[in-house]
């Protein structure tokens, strides 16, 4: 009888429709992978000090230091940027708390609330993209796409997982993502950002992945778009994940206090 | 301010720094400037500022003091900000010469009455002035704001002579008492439900003083500064991918008509980076005010922008423009070109300005 049972299986399994069953395995692994990203990326909290250097498309470059504070409850982010340097941006501030955004000068000597257009936009004229810093370093992408495994192949000497991730957002910038994730360390290794019209709009390598208190981190990344020709290089030069960052970090009092 | 005072407080400062081990950040910028008349006989102007601050942070205290050494005709120096912080738990304090700045407003705000205008540049920063100030929190969105300001300071210690070119009135100083100090209040309101709001209050005196004639042989034409009440109430939200702000005030001088400003605006940026800026200013009295502001900024090659001011008086019919491009030229330098034009006097702008002409320029500035 066990064996006639395990015959009925193993028969059943083969005339079941069997794209279908392929696909949902291979569905279920994709959001395996993309949810093991995001544990790897993301965090409830962090402080970041980076240095962001943008390059023309002429081979100009200016080099900025930020610093990130950044802290998610529940389905509430917030994050503190500052510029550190060059003195011609520094204690510049943005606060970003929920939906509502902040922009503190400290030429005009207070805060204005901005837009959702300043968060949809370049971050801090770099050609990542408000939402880029949010999914790569906080919120990640399980949460805006539904991810796809399209193959597994060799990248750069290691093992990738190639995911194609479709945004569930109407109003995203992009029409899809197509990401390469390090089998062993489930960290994205490069992303190709599509456009709306198809057509590839920007690249990101992730690079210097160290272990950083037992978390795999890119220390350096590079975006670059490759429609106008620019790109921006960041680089971590210190790291903290699961701080304990106080509420009062994140409000209009500590934005305009500045450094 | 006497030279010697300023670099006694530099030494002051920069040797505690020293004694204490702690470090003063320092850091300014260097500019210079040339500008060119556009009408004959095209007058050459060349000048140049150099900006100073020394700042230092103690945890719950901290101090900044601000220098602006400049040559144009001459070369001057003058102490430009100068305070002290506390932070409290709940509480904020700061003493000493400073600016504060209310409204939500670009620009133009009919709220921010604490600082008198430059009449070089009204659009510019305003004069700083001694001032105590105590913001008091209410958790994380309420906001109290308490401002005094012991000595009034004027716009301008004399005025042009209205009648007779190249004379001047000194208006009747406002003597250094306590009655005629001024005090501000104000109550802020951020992010609720996607809103900030304020009001505020202000007794005080008004910035240009009232004119009068005096009968006799021949007439003789006095200047007095009056004094006045503001009530005020400003807004901020966002709608989408634009934001739009408002601001009023209701101003009760003591001898004179009351009457009232307001601004409306609004800003929208779009996916290439481009920002539009919108906005109506009205200031209501015999000769109203009506001006439409317009705004745009375009960045370009990621480090560069383009900009343009205009400004439209729908009454004279007059305006103003002033496309500006500056080239980022490395980290902290950058090279401004760009013209300032005026159909007319920008007093048929409602402006308060003297010496504004029409011109282009040329400005290169190096931060530190």
């Amino acid at each position: 009888m066990k064996n006639k049972g395990l015959m009925l299986l193993v028969l059943a399994l083969i005339l079941s429709p069997f794209g279908i069953e392929m696909g949902l395995a291979k569905e279920r692994t994709a959001a395996e992978i993309i949810t093991q990203v995001d544990l790897t990326m993301g965090s409830d909290s962090k402080t970041m000090t980076q240095e962001m250097t943008l390059v023309s498309a002429s081979g100009a470059s200016r080099t900025r230091e930020i610093q990130l504070q950044n802290r998610r409850t529940g389905e509430q982010d917030a994050m503190l940027v500052r510029f550190l340097a060059p003195a011609d941006v520094r204690g510049t501030g943005l606060l970003m708390t929920g939906d509502d955004t902040w922009l503190y000068l400290p030429a005009l000597g207070r805060s204005r609330r901005i837009a959702g257009h300043a968060k949809k936009g370049d971050f801090m004229g770099s050609d990542l993209s408000f939402d880029d810093m949010e999914q790569l370093g906080m919120t990640g992408f399980g949460s805006k796409f539904a991810p796809t495994l399209l193959r597994t192949e060799e990248f750069q000497g290691i093992q990738t997982y190639v995911l194609e991730l479709s945004p569930l957002d109407s109003e995203s910038d992009y029409s899809k993502l197509v990401m390469w994730v390090d089998q062993e360390r489930f960290l994205p290794r490069k992303i190709e950002y599509v456009d709306l019209e198809g057509k590839l709009l920007k690249v990101l390598h992730n690079e210097d992945i160290q272990d950083v208190a037992g978390r795999w981190v890119a220390l350096a990344m590079e975006m670059e778009n490759v429609q106008q020709g620019t790109k921006t290089m960041l680089k971590v030069s210190g790291v903290e994940f699961d701080v304990d960052i106080a509420d009062s970090v994140f409000t209009v009092r500590s934005l305009e206090r500045g450094l | 301010m006497n030279k010697r005072l300023v670099v006694s407080i530099l030494l002051l400062f920069v040797l505690s720094g020293v004694a204490t081990a702690a470090p003063i950040t320092i850091s300014g910028s260097v500019t210079t400037d040339l500008a060119a008349g556009l009408s004959e006989p095209h007058h050459l102007h060349a000048g140049g500022e150099l900006e100073l601050i020394l700042a230092h942070f103690m945890g719950d205290a901290a101090f900044r003091v601000g220098l602006k050494g400049s040559y144009n005709d001459g070369f001057g120096i003058e102490l430009d900000e100068a305070y002290a912080d506390y932070y409290g738990d709940q509480f904020d304090v700061r003493l000493g010469k400073q600016r504060v700045s209310w409204g939500t407003a670009l620009q133009i705000n009919p709220t921010d009455v604490i600082n008198p205008v430059n009449i070089n540049d009204p659009l510019g920063d305003k004069q700083a002035v001694y001032a105590a100030v105590v913001d008091y929190y209410l958790g994380n969105n309420i906001k109290l704001s308490g401002v005094w300001v012991p000595v009034f300071k004027p716009v301008l210690e004399v005025i042009p002579h209205p009648l007779i070119p190249g004379q001047v009135i000194i208006p009747e100083k406002v003597e250094p008492k306590l009655e005629n100090s001024e005090l501000g209040l104000r109550a802020s309101f951020l992010g609720i439900k996607g809103w900030d709001f304020s009001v505020s209050y202000f007794g005080g005196w008004e910035d240009f003083p009232k004119i009068s004639m005096v009968p006799g042989v021949p007439p003789q034409i006095q200047a007095s500064f009056q004094k006045t009440q503001m009530f005020g109430f400003d807004v901020a939200t966002t709608m989408g991918d634009a934001g739009l702000w408002g601001e009023g005030a209701y101003f009760l001088p003591k001898d004179t008509d009351s009457y009232y400003q307001f601004i409306v605006g609004g800003d929208y940026g779009f996916a290439n980076g481009l920002v539009l800026i919108g906005q109506y200013y009205h200031r209501s009295g015999d000769d109203p005010t009506n001006n439409i502001i317009l705004a745009a900024e375009y960045p370009f090659g990621l480090m560069h922008s383009a900009r343009l001011g205009a400004m439209y008086n729908l009454g004279s019919h007059e305006y103003m423009v002033s496309p500006e491009v500056v080239f980022s030229l490395a980290d902290s330098t950058s090279l401004s070109l760009g013209v300032q034009y005026f159909s007319s006097s920008p007093s048929d702008l409602g402006m308060p300005a003297i010496g504004q002409s029409n011109n282009i320029y040329a400005q290169f500035k190096i931060g530190f």
